[in-house]
């Protein structure tokens, strides 16, 4: 944790100044805002158990992109350096494993976690958690071998105060009418930021729910997002993305499934 | 709006921006699949085949134009329609049109668009962190 803290100091004050390009399509120069909306039906499988999948039926995308500061859809961020060779940017987010937390039930249980009968039936519900806030620095990069971001985000907020490091490779293929962008990511989460969502503290546990202390592991992930455009601003879109958790996550007695599966399907208008 | 409803929409999307507006009745119909064309994203270009179709209501003598090129593309000699295959390498939006020989009046014009999707802004490639990753 500190020594993330000081990458990412180290970072921010090292920083030579480079400016985004400016992005001109067909000649004229593009918005700062990019919005759009997708509608049609989509779900991401819950882990969690006594859960629920989340379902979605619209995606709203709201960005805008300044000089140097942007905002993408809830990521603030600032651009540090943009070079022929990549973009470091400095980034603060909301952490995402929260979500899962927003679809879960409370039930009685007459059984324990290890099988045996109890005299009294106990309550099984998963923990409430927190949003975290992290900061952190990205390096985006791209040629003709695909896109390549190296992510490592820290918790700022005392949520879970852990870190963790991503890196996903993407490799766009476009055809006349229609792009396809396949991509693998692997996702580093320290012990800390992985026992705060997915632990059972001690004053949680019960005869139904067992402590639990998570340690750091990674998740990987593979997926493809497609589109087949009607026309400049409509289009078809369809994404499907599959995660798999690491084993000291699937060890905790909160999980119930170590893949979450995602996908949707549905019409996007980019504005 | 029902499914039905909504597919019949689209269907009308995608089959009216192939075509051509006639301005008036006797002005034939322009057919270009596809209208659109995805930049790659190395050269900025779009290398394709345009299939072009036209049908008119009166026969005459026309021809098929482009920006691409000063001499038209293909003439037909007192025909009521006719098809073409256009192999371009498009590096800007263009119309294709049909002209009587006798008039330099270009008739029922198609615009083919030339479209960019990816960026030179790295941060509006960013991978969505939205839960679908769909826009």
């Amino acid at each position: 944790m500190k020594a993330l803290t000081r990458i990412l100091l180290s970072a921010l004050l090292s920083c030579a100044p480079g400016v985004p390009s400016a992005e001109p399509t067909n000649g004229k120069a593009a918005s700062p805002w990019r919005i759009g909306i997708a509608l049609g039906y989509g779900e991401r499988s819950n882990p969690l158990i006594q859960s629920a999948a989340v379902p979605v039926a619209v995606d709203v995308d709201i960005a805008w992109f300044g000089k140097r500061m942007f905002f993408d859809n809830g990521d603030l961020g600032f651009t540090l350096v943009n070079k022929r060779s990549g973009m470091l940017n400095v980034i603060a987010r909301a952490n995402s494993d929260r979500i899962f937390f927003g679809k879960t039930n409370t039930r009685f249980v007459q059984v324990s976690a290890t099988g045996a009968p109890l005299t009294t039936p106990q309550q099984l519900a998963v923990p409430d958690r927190s949003y975290a806030v992290e900061l952190g620095v990205e390096w985006l990069s791209d040629g003709p071998w695909g896109k390549l971001a190296v992510a490592g985000f820290a918790d700022v907020s005392k949520a879970h105060e852990g870190f963790n490091i991503d890196a996903e490779y993407a490799f766009p293929v476009y055809g006349t009418r229609w792009s396809i962008e396949p991509n693998v990511t692997l996702r580093y989460k320290s012990a800390a930021l992985n026992n705060y969502y997915w632990g059972v503290r001690a004053s949680e546990a019960n005869a139904a729910l067992p402590a639990y202390s998570v340690g750091s592991g990674i998740n990987w992930q593979v997926g493809a997002r497609s589109s087949y455009y009607l026309s400049r601003h409509l289009r078809l879109a369809a994404s499907l993305n599959y995660e798999r958790l690491s084993s000291a996550v699937v060890g905790s007695p909160l999980v119930q499934d170590r893949k979450v599966l995602g996908y949707f399907a549905g019409l996007a208008y980019q504005f | 709006m029902r499914i039905p409803s909504l597919l019949s929409a689209l269907l009308a999307v995608t089959s009216a921006s192939h075509g051509s507006l006639a301005a008036d009745n006797n002005e034939p119909y322009l057919r270009v699949k596809p209208v659109l064309c995805i930049a790659n994203r190395q050269s900025d270009t779009c290398a394709t085949v345009f299939l072009i179709d036209w049908k008119s209501p009166r026969p005459g003598d026309y021809c098929l134009a482009s920006n691409n090129q000063e001499a038209p593309l293909q003439c037909w000699a007192q025909a009521s329609g006719g098809a073409h295959r256009d192999n371009v390498v498009v590096t800007q939006d263009f119309y294709y049109w049909l002209s009587e020989r006798t008039s330099a009046r270009k008739l029922s014009p198609v615009k083919v668009e030339l479209m960019r999707i990816h960026s030179d802004d790295r941060r509006r490639e960013r991978r969505s962190r939205h839960v679908w990753d769909v826009l």
